[in-house]
């Protein structure tokens, strides 16, 4: 099996060995991610399973160039945007989060925590509004994505990440004041 | 040299840039108003959004998920077919049926026996005299809803087979009633051996089932267990060894079923068990059940670590080493009856009814929306089951008497 990299290479000849380093490689990075779009760790988990299910059943054996990682952080980010935009289950995921997030925050006194459920709430109205590839870039760079890792998940031009980044930060606040008005409104 | 581009004040913002280049902004920067005006836009806005974006969670969150834990899971979902990488005729872009698969009932008596087999009391009260060997249950005194998945074991079929068959071998029944109606509250109380309850609420007249007793006892072989916990790719969950040999028998009283409008056949004939939450037709539109049964009773070895044991079989429905860790040192095991809440439930809620802590589960089936009331009092536990709208289930529950 050849050596992955940081956004790893299935090459020919891959198996369930390589398969199996990916796997371990980028669950955590992708659930994180997606525990941040979705809110719910339960969730995050199903969805990142999808993620690898879609891994396991993709050719990536015959796309030598295939940025493995890239891939994922993609279709991450494109499930879990999906899954915020499903708005049958939003109430869901927001409940979930609240219970998740409460469990780690005990020190907060109810009016915090309503304060930042609220907060949780309009950003991912808002991300579930924008354009996914906003969305995705917005997500992937507060995960700590640096400029080539952006261009390497989401196949865009390294030169350009920059001006990306300011167009979907500018249609976040815009978003945002229209639908909350100012964020010292949370 | 011209204004900078926005592109590269961004970069520069964020440290994305060379040395060289970044000397070359500065140099431009110390002498045009405009781009510093601009860049100081640009940073205050990335803050703002950055804030914002940072309320979702940290990224150090990602060290505490186990993906060796993970990837178990993962093969045990997918079976032990999984060998290689598919060849590209082999793929199939089924994220439909992914998801429908996701989205559909699943059979819950796979997740029953895994956890009568493994824990088997570990859902009831633990005994208080811990000079015996085997240990009278106490009364269950509230109800704790816990989030499964039980999609593991559910697209397992080896495993299924492999718990059938062991369950075939050492489960031995020595109750299992068969229901019986009733024409009154009073008959169905004298029958079933306490007072039947029925909806104030209501004032139509209910049909009264008395449910059954069922009781069986099993010793459990830890070895042949551990054997098919391996076979299915959950190797990492270790049985403990005072699990070998240990003696469980569990009996369930009789309990009463009061129905109310045109509910179908919830008793078919060859049926042990009414199937009141799985409707069969949209004639359960107007259908309202109420369950009684009490605190059913088990007795076990005094020496099983219930907390251990309840964390492998949260474990095996899905849950990370650490989820399960944290879940079990939540819950009281000497008087809680622990509530599977499958995944595909749209919520639940934590209610009060009748002076208690009772759990609201809503779901979203075929036939519409329905739900379910689970709350516990005075030794008997109760269970309301409606369809459409629960929003007047907790005020038809308070209506007992």
């Amino acid at each position: 099996m050849r050596a992955v990299g940081e956004h790893g290479v299935m090459n020919e000849g891959s198996g369930l060995g390589e398969f199996e380093t990916l796997f371990v490689k980028y669950y955590p990075r992708i659930v994180g991610i997606l525990q941040r779009i979705v809110g719910d760790h339960g969730r995050a988990e199903d969805l990142a399973s999808e993620v690898f299910l879609k891994l396991y059943r993709r050719p990536l054996s015959q796309e030598p160039e295939a940025n493995v990682g890239g891939w994922l952080y993609r279709t991450a980010t494109n499930l879990g945007i999906d899954a915020l935009r499903a708005t049958a289950r939003r109430s869901r995921f927001e409940q979930a989060a609240g219970r998740d997030a409460g469990r780690n925050k005990a020190a907060e006194n109810g009016f915090e925590r309503m304060a930042r459920f609220e907060r949780e709430r309009r950003v991912r109205t808002v991300l579930a509004e924008i354009k996914p590839a906003q969305a995705q870039l917005l997500l992937l760079r507060a995960s700590g994505d640096s400029y080539k890792e952006l261009s390497a998940a989401l196949e865009i031009e390294p030169g350009s990440v920059g001006t990306l980044l300011v167009r979907a930060e500018a249609a976040f606040e815009q978003r945002y004041q229209e639908l909350f008005g100012s964020e010292e409104d949370v | 040299m011209n204004c900078v581009s926005e592109n590269s004040l961004r970069a520069y913002h964020d440290a994305e840039l060379s040395a060289v280049q970044d000397a070359e902004i500065e140099a431009h920067l110390a002498g045009c108003a405009e781009c510093g005006k601009r860049l100081s836009e640009i940073a205050a806005t990335a803050a703002r959004v950055e804030k914002q974006m940072v309320s979702l969670g940290a990224a150090s969150a990602e060290t505490r998920i186990d993906a060796q834990a993970a990837l178990s899971r993962f093969k045990a979902q997918q079976g032990a077919g999984v060998v290689s990488m598919p060849s590209r005729t082999d793929f199939v872009a089924d994220e439909t049926n992914v998801r429908a698969r996701d989205r559909r009932w699943r059979p819950l008596w796979i997740g029953a026996v895994a956890a009568t087999i493994l824990l088997c009391s570990l859902a009831f009260p633990f005994g208080r005299s811990l000079a015996q060997r085997f240990l009278g249950t106490l009364r269950v005194e509230k109800v704790q809803p816990v989030r499964l998945d039980f999609s593991a074991l559910d697209g397992n079929r080896p495993l299924q087979e492999m718990l059938r068959q062991m369950i075939s071998d050492k489960v031995v029944v020595t109750a299992d009633e068969k229901p019986q109606p009733v024409s009154t509250a009073a008959d169905a109380g004298q029958l079933a051996g306490f007072s039947a309850h029925v909806l104030g609420a209501r004032t139509d007249t209910p049909k009264f089932v008395v449910g059954g007793q069922h009781a069986f006892h099993m010793t459990i072989d830890r070895t042949r267990l551990q054997d098919i916990f391996d076979q299915a790719g959950r190797a990492d969950l270790l049985l403990p060894a005072t699990l070998d040999g240990a003696n469980v028998s569990v009996n369930v009283p009789r309990s009463i079923m009061v129905e109310y409008g045109d509910c179908p056949e919830a008793h078919p004939a060859g049926s042990t068990q009414p199937t009141p939450t799985q409707p069969h037709s949209a004639a359960w539109a107007n259908c309202l059940a109420l369950q009684e049964v009490p605190s059913p009773l088990v007795n076990m070895p005094s020496d099983l670590n219930l907390q251990q044991l309840a964390e492998i079989g949260f474990q095996l429905a899905g849950m990370s080493a650490t989820q399960a860790r944290s879940l079990g040192q939540t819950i009281d095991w000497k008087s809680t009856l622990v509530l599977p809440i499958p995944r595909f439930a749209s919520s639940y809620s934590q209610v009060t009814v009748n002076g208690v802590q009772g759990t609201l589960i809503e779901g979203s089936g075929r036939r519409g929306p329905d739900y379910v009331l689970v709350w516990v009092k005075n030794g008997i536990i109760y269970g309301l089951v409606g369809h459409g709208d629960s929003s007047n289930a907790v005020a038809l529950a308070n209506s007992l008497n």
